[in-house]
């Protein structure tokens, strides 16, 4: 992957975005008795966190980009986003694969400084696993 | 895309209100040799991507030729004030800085730095 990657919220690029991460973990479980030899461990459940940072200065067109309000709208419609669609694209114009899979946006931040451009942060937590996908 | 960017800071020194202070057409880089102030000069900068969607980050150098140091420091300030009441509002004002042009010369310089993406 490269510096690239972008986030696509239900099925709309952040814009702007000027950083994106992605975070996968996996828990592990650990069992130590009297028969074991040392610490045992076994895979646990996967998970995954993302989030993005941008400009949040110039308008998206909120059909196919997201500014602050298409990323608030997403935020807050409890009805139509229980969970929204997230995909991971390594490079847009280059790439055969994607990650998706779906998640919930635990923060949204603005940040409106004085004679600087206003950038916005947002934070996502994956429900369920995070699956690779081909892109025709 | 600076041409884009140098279009834009062009049409931006030729507001009204501006032309008002400063008459005659804003000058990219140099004025024509002999050019009796007050004019204006402007140097566009491209500081490299500002987002993953290409934007670019620019520094603009906006020099203001007044007959004196006053003049100059006067039409600077009227150009800030003129910039900040327009609706070209992607500029961000970074200070600026007054100079003679010339030890034998009344006549001074004011540069005005901004920064924008575009």
């Amino acid at each position: 992957m490269s510096g690239n990657l972008r986030i696509v919220l239900d099925g709309k690029t952040i814009f702007h975005a000027t950083e994106s991460s992605l975070s996968l973990s996996r828990e592990v479980r650990e069992r130590s008795t009297k028969d074991t030899d040392g610490i045992q461990r076994a895979k646990g459940i996967k998970s995954f966190e993302a989030s993005a940072s941008a400009l949040g200065v110039y308008g998206a067109d909120n059909a196919s980009t997201l500014d602050f309000e298409g990323l608030f709208d997403i935020y807050d419609d409890d009805v139509m986003y229980e969970n929204v669609p997230i995909q991971f694209i390594p490079d847009e114009n280059e790439t055969n694969v994607a990650y998706e899979g779906l998640a919930i946006i635990t923060s949204l931040e603005g940040n409106f400084a004085n004679e600087e451009d206003a950038t916005v942060s947002i934070s996502l937590s994956g429900s369920e696993t995070l699956k690779k996908i081909s892109i025709p | 895309m600076i041409l884009e960017a140098v279009k834009y800071v062009n049409e931006i020194l030729q507001l009204q209100s501006i032309a008002a202070l400063v008459p005659g057409q804003p000058n990219w880089m140099l004025a024509e040799h002999n050019t009796k102030p007050p004019f204006v000069n402007f140097m566009i900068k491209n500081e490299g991507r500002a987002s993953k969607d290409m934007i670019g980050q620019y520094s603009v150098n906006i020099v203001v030729t007044g007959l004196s140091l006053t003049n100059s420091a006067q039409l600077a300030d009227g150009i800030e004030q003129a910039i900040e009441a327009s609706d070209y509002n992607r500029l961000r004002f970074r200070g600026n800085e007054i100079q003679y042009n010339d030890t034998e010369a009344k006549e001074a310089s004011c540069i005005i730095t901004y920064e924008f993406k575009f």
